[in-house]
């Protein structure tokens, strides 16, 4: 900047009245030109620098606009075309030998590599290409690190992660991982896999919504996978009702406790029956008086629990299909997300030639088949998760009680990065148990309470050795062996081999526990409290080719209580039974009948539960708008179809009918299920949790109940605006959608019209539902049929982002294309790649 | 030092001052500078962005750059700028466009208030546009200082 001086020369000065250039005192104006052209020089170059960094800064949620727009570089480069092909020679520094890959119509890779190494790599590689931004953002949520993406508003879901143990917990599996040198060696090469694309990726790839978060993609690592697989964990298994229990005790008392809440669950359809060959009896638990209400437990921040997570599998023998060999089906419930959190593959390498679906994140297939075999998942839904009361010295925290003596806490600092803030640090205590999730720091501000956490998914594990097993296993034995490593987040593993065998296993680590334990927050200071050893791996329930030629489950209770540990936990108790009953009467099954059974809309609960209400409902009373619901219920066969509008006045109904019974008994405690509930109403004529307490003098009956919540239920139907002609469709209400991961509208897939819903054997709920319908009919080339909701990529320019949804909302599959050989592609759409190792 | 109309060799600029074929001459010329400009600074910034990679502010150094080459009147400097610039990005959001029938220029748009994929790629062109511009105005009026000095 030029000096200012006035007097500074006469030269560069110019009056603006009469235009002389020498100093003349007066009234005169004068303009110093020069300084007038530099001021006017730096004021634009001061505006265009301003500009420029303003366009290429993120402000608020706005992603840098210059750069963003940029259509060399920005969001135009991830537009992709049908015809956007891959590059058919690539030169990918890190692998040992050239490789090649085979893309199908549906872009699902088909890998084959010349080494186990390679195999990984390339897996690494590709699913970094489609998905990077998903890895990235799961890698991410399983640490607790998304304030370092999305900035303040993520820090409460990063402060309960950590403190729920999450990045200790994957810490810890590293460090266990550094021992087994093999599966250290494929995470490794998984990881440098992922690397070598995100080092070879030029600007323009970069994923769309770094993009608008204005973000470089961070490196992979093992840590990265371990804390996926346990992100993986909690989603399933992160779960506990310990704290609606506790207060459900403290209002009801043990006697009535139990009535409500069956340890076992009557008339159970269970996945594996009895008799049971277990190893130990454990009869002689030395089993405290427990039901010593806990008070305190105020409204403590819990993650959302969603009951409509779950999953259906089952295998039938060749005695019942048409073609005499074995099918199996598996279809996970989960968030139905986009991109969808599976990603179809093929690996063929030596010893390995597998078809399925992997994480994105994680070396392998996790569902899917081989020449000889096919397994499939669903949760396990124990009960792995307990918590207890700490009692420290004094305020430092520095000790607290156990077994009568004072143990020293130990400290893990969390140090959470928030994006455009400070870093927060929170210190996190351990205690033997775990970690002090809640305390005088974290915890009800009026409820202060101290509890730690004892979960299984904190312990050290491997569950990649079980996937590693099952995609080269050739037979029932290598199924058990591959299995059992698997200890967390316990699944029912369903398999079938092309030599005719069908098995499932409830497999994973479950504790041993006395009756009724864990069910409550319990005393961490007490040696009785903890848990009492592991139930040995063998004493897992497991069947082998059963009489009535198929095995299943779709989380419902393993056995039944005649098995020799508890099996608390909490499970489904509907799709089973319809799927039970389909198989049971079935003969001549063919691939067809299974997607039809996938996909069947018919619901148990609705037809134990309808009749129940129409018949407490007072007829002569009903508003003339609800009738036509009322007349499409009377005559509805329970099946949840789309355009119905019958289900929709169920779901409001039964909904309404059930808060109703229990919101006013068990204010903040957890309510008996639904199931139970039918099963209290059918033994018990004078339903005393009818009476609303809220109304004092007034005593309701259930028939009460039912009509108040028909009025409720009509009310809102009648309110809603997706009215179609003849009333609120089930689809309508339902309102199935696909959220993009970062919940960006445009990116979310709506209006989709199907049916379905919670306790259904087709569980499409409006979040969450089957991510992956697979059918796999074993024989000498195994055929197989598979969709998931969403597409390969996980670009929204991209066509393969939603090019299946549309498919899978008809029920409809595509047949899977399962390679024998890289020689003989079969005819059809295939884009081919060779990869070159190089520089 | 010639700040004013008609003083000293800047005669041409003064319109008062010139005969008609001076003004053609000058009209031409002006024309024949904006337009080699204008094509030199979409092959610059395409060789930058398009062939090299370079971020997107590459524009910016480039845009200054030219203007301190090509002697030109500030307005017509952002003209050229503005054009350059919005011409080429322009067609390359669009030339995408068309390549890939609007897939994610439709959800963007949608984004963006529920512009149009054509509108999209025209408010494209026209951020880059204006950086464009303001660069070979920088330019053009580091000019004048430095030539001033001269």
């Amino acid at each position: 900047m030029g000096s200012f001086d006035l007097h500074y020369s006469g030269t560069k000065q110019i009056c603006f009245s009469c235009k002389r250039r020498d100093f003349h005192p007066s009234l005169h104006f004068y303009i110093l030109v020069p300084r007038m052209k530099k001021i006017r020089f730096l004021l634009v170059l001061g505006l265009n620098s301003a500009l420029v960094i303003a366009l290429n800064t993120r402000i608020g949620i706005l992603p840098p606009i210059g750069k963003f727009l940029d259509p060399f570089a920005g969001f135009w480069q991830n537009s992709e075309g049908q015809s956007s092909p891959y590059e058919e020679i690539v030169t990918v520094p890190g692998l040992e030998k050239s490789a090649r890959v085979f893309y199908d119509e549906r872009r699902v890779p088909h890998i084959f590599a010349e080494s186990e190494t390679d195999l990984y790599f390339l897996q690494g590689y590709i699913t970094a290409r489609e998905r990077l931004f998903q890895m990235q953002l799961q890698a991410f949520a399983a640490s607790g690190r998304l304030s370092e993406m999305f900035g303040e508003i993520a820090f409460e879901t990063d402060r309960l992660a950590r403190r729920r143990g999450m990045a200790w917990a994957a810490e810890r599996s590293v460090a266990a991982l550094n021992s087994n040198e093999k599966m250290m060696g494929i995470i490794q090469a998984y990881s440098n896999g992922v690397n070598a694309w995100l080092e070879n990726m030029s600007i323009r790839q970069i994923p769309l919504e770094f993009k608008m978060l204005d973000l470089k993609p961070e490196s992979w690592s093992p840590l990265k996978t371990l804390a996926l697989l346990k992100y993986m964990s909690n989603m399933l298994t992160g779960k506990s009702w310990d704290f609606g229990f506790t207060n459900s005790l403290a209002i009801l008392g043990p006697d009535e406790f139990k009535r409500l809440f069956p340890r076992q669950p009557d008339s159970q359809d269970v996945i594996v029956p009895p008799p049971y060959d277990t190893v130990e009896t454990l009869t002689t638990i030395d089993t405290p008086e427990f039901f010593q209400p806990v008070t305190g437990v105020g409204a403590l921040i819990q993650p959302e629990i969603d009951a409509s997570l779950g999953s259906n599998n089952w295998a039938v023998s060749g005695t019942k299909t048409k073609s005499g060999k074995p099918i199996l089906c598996n279809d996970p419930h989960l968030a139905l997300n986009l991109p969808s959190i599976w990603f179809e593959m093929q690996l063929h390498g030596p010893g390995i030639n597998v078809y399925g679906v992997a994480l994105c994140g994680a070396p392998g297939i996790i569902t899917g088949f081989n020449q000889n075999i096919a397994w499939g998942v669903t949760n396990a839904s124990r009960d792995v998760q307990d918590w207890y009361r700490i009692e420290f010295r004094d305020s430092s925290m520095s000790e607290y009680e156990f077994d009568g003596k004072w143990v020293k806490t130990e400290m893990r600092t969390e140090t959470i990065l928030v994006r455009g803030g400070q870093a927060v640090m929170d210190t996190v205590l351990y205690t033997l148990h775990g970690p002090v999730v809640y305390d005088s720091r974290f915890s009800d501000p009026g409820k202060p309470i101290n509890l730690a956490m004892r979960w299984t998914a904190h312990d050290e594990s491997n569950e990649s050795m079980t996937f590693y097993g099952l995609n080269r296993a050739k037979n029932h034995d290598d199924y058990r062996e591959a299995i059992s490593h698997f200890l967390s987040p316990g699944q029912n593993f369903v398999f079938a081999s092309s030599n005719g065998d069908i098995a499932i296993t409830h497999q994973g680590r479950f504790p041993v526990r006395w009756p009724w334990q864990g069910w409550f927050i319990m005393d961490g200071s007490d040696p009785k409290h903890l848990w009492q050893g592991w139930i040995p791996n063998d004493d897992n329930p497991h069947i082998l080719n059963p009489e009535r030629g198929f095995v299943s489950s779709a989380n419902q209770a393993p056995v039944t209580i005649t098995y020799s540990y508890d099996v608390s936990g909490w499970y489904e108790n509907f799709r089973n039974r319809r799927i039970n009953e389909q198989l049971n009467g079935a003969t001549g099954i063919t691939p067809e009948d299974m997607m039809q059974l996938q996909n069947d809309n018919f619901s148990w609960t609705a037809s134990m539960t309808a009749p129940l209400l129409l018949s407490n409902l007072d007829t002569g009373n009903i508003p003339e708008k609800g009738m036509k619901y009322y007349d499409a219920m009377r005559q509805w066969n329970y099946y949840f179809e789309p355009e119905r509008i019958a289900p929709s006045l169920f779901e409001l109904w039964s909904k309404e009918t059930y808060r109703r019974i229990w919101a006013d008994d068990l204010p903040d405690g957890e309510w008996p299920s639904v199931h139970h509930t039918l099963e209290l109403l059918k033994s018990d004529s004078t339903f005393k949790y009818s009476d609303d307490k809220s109304t004092p003098g007034n005593v309701e009956t259930f028939s009460d109940l039912v009509n108040a919540s028909f009025q409720y239920a009509v009310d809102s139907l009648e309110r809603m605006s997706v009215q179609s002609y003849d009333g609120v469709h089930w689809t309508d209400l339902k309102g199935t959608f696909l959220q993009h991961l970062m919940r960006v509208e445009p990116f979310n897939r709506r209006n989709i019209r199907n049916g379905g819903g919670a306790n259904i054997v087709n569980a499409t709920g409006q979040r969450n539902g089957p991510s992956w319908r697979m059918i796999v009919e074993l024989g000498d080339v195994p055929r197989a049929w598979g969709i998931i909701p969403g597409g390969q990529s996980g670009n929204p320019g991209s066509p393969f982002y939603d090019n299946q949804v549309s498919t899978w909302v008809a029920g409809e599959y595509y047949e899977l294309i399962y390679l024998i050989s890289p020689d003989a592609l079969p005819a059809g759409k295939w884009e081919k790649q060779i990869l070159e190792p190089g520089e | 030092m010639h700040y004013l109309p008609g003083n000293g060799r800047n005669k041409y600029w003064s319109p008062g001052n010139e005969n008609r074929f001076e003004k053609h001459f000058r009209m031409s010329r002006s024309l024949k500078t904006f337009s080699l400009q204008t094509l030199g600074l979409i092959s610059l910034a395409w060789m930058g962005q398009g062939v090299l990679s370079m971020p997107w502010w590459i524009i910016f150094p480039i845009g200054i750059f030219s203007g301190v080459l090509v002697s030109n009147k500030p307005w017509q400097s952002f003209l050229a700028g503005f054009s350059a610039i919005f011409l080429l990005w322009t067609a390359a959001a669009i030339h995408i466009d068309l390549a890939t029938s609007s897939i994610l220029s439709k959800q963007i748009g949608e984004l963006f208030g529920g512009l149009s994929p054509v509108i999209l790629a025209l408010v494209s062109g026209a951020t880059g546009g204006i950086v464009g511009g303001l660069s070979v105005l920088t330019g053009a009026l580091l000019r004048g200082i430095v030539g001033s000095k001269r």
